[in-house]
């Protein structure tokens, strides 16, 4: 029993989307920033996708982007060797932090007090955002550029992976390395749930789940294409993948299976988050878009609204389901 | 002398892209979700009024074949 299903389309950047981020369960629902090579990342509703508004003040593709756990704060990484703290809600930029080089990720602690950056220079650097203009602490050790930081273990240590096939883990305090993971080829990706256990490793066109306290593996799938990034649904049944063959992979977490693959993509999906409440996930890709796919196909929620066939002495029961708009924004 | 005209004609710039930007800032806005289905609806409730899905009738037609005419 096939049942399709269409996806919320949001346009609106002009470059390659190459990071996405939803921020948690606010009283205004959840929302999700997306980091594009234009220089202009946006501000969208979470469960819609309309755009809410757009962070101007990079003059350089921006390679990472994040919002705080309660969508007050977003901060920004890009090509210009700065990141931005910005505020969420009126849009205005609140701090530049200057760095020697591109930087590739920032991520926001729990309570938003500290913010983590990675970039080119090879060094991790914790910002106090209650007091920006002392100088960060900086974590030396990565040997080739960082692509992705994490605050871990309720930002009591740090985790990050670089071009150097390695993923460090680092205790905050100490500000020394505590263990490493090494690889044959680049990490592309790495995810971590933090009301879990369960780290989210990508790599060629395997997908990995790591115990996140000992850093064990957990279990390991092979997808049909490299894979740039995946997403564990927070209740864990399921995870979802996407990369180099514009396609959106399903797999099933227990068994391994894969469940289904959806297309709509144009270009390479870049990176796939699932939404704090699980009901969708959404994919950047290098066509420039993002969309918005259902998880349970069928189920009505947010602008999904399922549409049975008219006729209904078909044989098969297959089940049409549309969003009202295509959304452009 | 020209910089003085320079600096009015800089003023009068600036005095124009103040206007433009403040006729833009007071646009009314309304979310993408709600501006499409409303388009969708507007064509579906006036789908029997338009040409391109009804087709014209062809007494109205100025563009329709005509039968050859013979001069005798």
């Amino acid at each position: 029993m096939a049942m399709r299903q269409t996806p919320l389309t949001c346009s609106g950047h002009t470059r390659p989307v190459v990071d996405l981020a939803f921020s948690g369960i606010t009283p205004y629902g959840y929302f999700l920033i997306s980091a594009c090579k234009d220089g202009k990342p946006m501000l969208r509703q979470g469960d819609t996708g309309d755009w809410i508004g757009t962070f101007l003040g990079h003059k350089g593709a921006v390679w990472g982007a994040t919002l705080n756990t309660d969508a007050t704060k977003a901060a920004t990484a890009a090509a210009d060797f700065t990141a931005k703290v910005w505020d969420a809600v009126s849009g205005d930029e609140i701090l530049t932090l200057a760095h020697k080089h591109i930087v590739k990720t920032v991520n926001f602690t729990q309570d938003s007090s500290c913010l983590l950056t990675g970039g080119n220079d090879k060094l991790l650097r914790i910002y106090d955002l209650s007091n920006p203009d002392a100088a960060p602490q900086e974590i030396a050790g990565h040997t080739s550029a960082i692509k992705k930081a994490l605050w871990y273990n309720n930002d009591k240590q740090i985790l990050s992976a670089a071009e150097d096939k390695t993923i460090r883990l680092w205790d905050r305090s100490s500000m020394q390395e505590v263990k490493t993971l090494t690889f044959d080829t680049s990490v592309s990706s790495m995810e971590y749930m933090t009301d879990g256990d369960i780290l989210v490793i990508t790599y060629g066109k395997t997908i990995a789940f790591y115990n996140a306290l000992s850093l064990d593996l957990i279990k390991s799938v092979e997808a049909p294409a490299p894979i740039n990034s995946a997403s564990l649904h927070p209740e864990k049944d399921f995870f979802v993948a996407g990369g180099d063959d514009f396609k959106l992979y399903k797999f099933d977490y227990s068994n391994k299976e894969e469940l289904e693959s959806y297309k709509g993509h144009f270009g390479p999906v870049h990176c796939v988050r699932f939404s704090p409440d699980g009901e969708l996930y959404a994919s950047g890709s290098e066509d420039g878009t993002l969309r918005l796919w259902q998880t349970a196909v069928g189920k009505t929620y947010g602008l999904w609204k399922c549409v049975l066939p008219e006729d209904l002495g078909a044989e098969n029961s297959e089940q049409l389901y549309t969003s009202p708009p295509e959304i452009k924004a | 002398m020209s910089s003085k005209m320079q600096s009015s004609s800089s003023i009068a710039q600036a005095r124009r892209t103040v206007q433009q930007l403040r006729i833009e800032a007071s646009i009314e806005r309304i979310r993408v979700s709600k501006a499409s289905s409303d388009l969708m609806r507007y064509c579906g409730e006036h789908a029997k009024n338009d040409p391109l899905l009804m087709g014209i009738p062809a007494s109205e037609n100025p563009f329709k074949d005509k039968k050859p005419c013979t001069v005798l």
